[in-house]
């Protein structure tokens, strides 16, 4: 059965000007997961969330959003969508509950009773009938979180959404995507420039840079599909007879002493670990550690976008 | 009902909602609509005490209709005007009109629900101001005579409809220039200093019939008998130039509303 696809874009081109701001993106973004869309200030990623919204229209290439063609088919599509697009904007004079149901009105008739759920969900359900000139940015992320979810969406696309906020709101923020995808079964967008906001939130992600979409996938995916190097942190009771024992193996590529243990780098299949230990033990040396080193996003991130940079135009 | 209707009644209500609850909006509106005209029976008032024979009773048909040239010629439509201005421009000011947009709503009909949302407040407005004038009539009318019912309630609907079309001009064209300040400062200008200076150029002849100020005196039910303003105009011109002023603005602010950058 094919996997169902939230969004969809081929060959999605915006241009101003001269000025590529997105330079034909293919990308898909799978049902029921948090994705990433990681790329630097200037990226194209908003550009893309307000192209995917029909903000702005593109210049070239098709997209859907939950299956349905866009621009032909908005207003069905949006309906089912929730997105912050930048900072979320309310109106000042009016509480939280009545921002919220102004939104509400321009949604279905049953937004309008999704409405204190929502506020709820997101923990203002005490400040809800405060005005909005009084929150916090962090309560109005929240809230902005809320008045997507008075639409009951299949997918939310959030803008930077931890933009501004303290570690402990990023944290909590964090939290809550997490109930949205796992307890709720929904899907979130969300574009960031932090690695680690993407890393630790998103279950697949697709990185950005120059209004391309450089490589997608899964996190695991993304992290391992680099140089298709393996690294293997190994601890041994004798160094230099376990640097002895594998100086000569050709499949072993770099071999580094660090914090008292090994650091092994080897090419091809992972698997090639348990056969380093038993060279290690055929060689008189005890093991007593052997364990792959991750690579994290920021390494694949920087990784690829070096290499993008060392592409010549 | 229709589904399109609720939908109708629903964002029609989210825009009263915006404009009735900004406090400072709705205060000011109200001020200008009711001040002068509390003003006005109070030194009409002192002034008939103090000399009966060459002063008029600050209340009475005469009072009324001056009470209501207050209304509908000056105050009535500045009050109208700031109300309408909130309307037109509420949304992108606050920088929720992208939020709206993102609901998959169509832009038109985010404009048009501004419309009725705005006369809704503007109108409630200015018949707390005509209920003022009407009881101001009565007590101050020293003797005068009272204006009829029927007079009474054509004024009501005269007041409704002229400032009524201010304020839908007002919310189009708020729209369409996108700016708070300066779409005050046009309005007032062109309301209070310029179609009135035009309307009183007799030089300019039927020409003057396109000022909406002419075609508002045209179909007043209690004129004042020295009103120099007034331009001779057909029933015809005055509905023509009631529906080219509306027609015209609608169309200027739901096109920039259309082209608006959300």
């Amino acid at each position: 059965m094919p996997e169902e696809l939230v969004v969809e874009t081929e060959g999605l081109t915006k241009r101003f000007g001269a000025r590529v701001a997105l330079d034909g993106v293919d990308l898909s973004v799978p049902a029921g997961v948090a994705f990433g869309f990681l790329g630097p200030n200037g990226a194209g990623k908003t550009t893309l969330i307000r192209t995917l919204l029909g903000l702005t229209r593109a210049s070239a290439g098709s997209m859907k959003l939950l299956g349905l063609p866009v621009p032909e088919q908005r207003a069905r599509a949006l309906q089912r969508v929730g997105a912050i697009v930048e900072e979320p904007r309310f109106h000042p004079h009016l509480t939280g509950r009545q921002n919220l149901q102004i939104i509400a009105a321009a949604r279905d008739e049953a937004a309008r009773g999704r409405v204190d759920g929502a506020l709820r969900r997101v923990g203002l359900a005490d400040r809800a009938d405060d005005k909005v000139k009084g929150y916090s940015l962090g309560m109005r992320q929240r809230l902005g979180v809320a008045r997507c979810l008075i639409a009951d969406p299949h997918l939310l696309i959030l803008d930077e959404p931890t933009n501004g906020l303290d570690p402990a709101g990023i944290q909590e923020f964090r939290a809550m995507i997490r109930g949205l995808v796992v307890e709720e079964g929904r899907t979130v967008f969300l574009s960031s420039h932090l690695l680690d906001e993407v890393e630790k939130t998103c279950d697949a992600a697709a990185i950005v840079d120059q209004g391309r979409v450089l490589v997608q996938g899964t996190m695991d995916q993304l992290k391992g599909t680099g140089t298709g190097a393996n690294e293997v942190i190994v601890g041994v009771d004798d160094l230099d007879a376990a640097q002895r024992a594998l100086a000569d193996d050709p499949r072993v590529g770099a071999l580094n002493e660090a914090d008292g243990a090994l650091r092994v780098t080897f090419a091809g299949d992972p698997a090639f670990a348990a056969e380093l230990n038993r060279i290690l033990v055929q060689a008189g040396v005890a093991v007593y550690r052997l364990e792959p080193v991750r690579q994290s996003l920021e390494q694949r991130f920087l990784e690829i976008t070096s290499r993008l940079e060392a592409v010549p135009a | 009902m229709s589904t399109a209707l609720m939908t109708a009644r629903r964002m029609i209500g989210a825009d009263v909602a915006k404009v009735g609850r900004r406090a400072g909006t709705v205060v000011w509106a109200a001020v200008l609509a009711i001040l002068p005209l509390v003003i006005y029976f109070i030194v009409a008032a002192i002034q008939h005490s103090s000399n009966p024979t060459s002063d008029r009773p600050a209340g009475g048909a005469h009072g009324f209709s001056i009470g209501l040239q207050i209304l509908v010629f000056f105050f009535g439509p500045l009050s109208a005007m700031m109300v309408g201005v909130q309307a037109g421009l509420g949304d992108s000011a606050a920088g929720v009109f992208r939020e709206l947009v993102v609901t998959g709503r169509s832009r038109l009909s985010l404009f048009a629900s501004r419309i009725p949302g705005a006369l809704l407040v503007a109108l409630s407005i200015l018949t707390v101001a005509f209920a003022i004038d009407v009881i101001g009539t009565i007590v101050f009318r020293s003797g005068a005579h009272d204006p009829s019912a029927g007079t009474i309630l054509k004024s009501w609907g005269f007041l409704l409809l002229s400032d009524g079309v201010v304020c839908v001009v007002v919310v189009g064209l708020a729209a369409a220039l996108d700016s708070r300040v300066a779409s005050l400062i046009s309005f007032i200008g062109c309301e209070l200093i310029l179609f009135p200076a035009l309307v009183n150029d007799n030089g300019l002849g039927s020409f003057r019939e396109v000022f909406l100020d002419s075609a508002v005196r045209h179909i007043d039910p209690a004129p004042l008998s020295n009103d120099r303003f007034h331009v001779p105009m057909t029933t015809g011109a005055v509905v023509l130039t009631f529906v080219l002023w509306t027609a015209i603005a609608c169309a200027l602010g739901a096109w920039r509303t259309w082209r608006l950058e959300a």
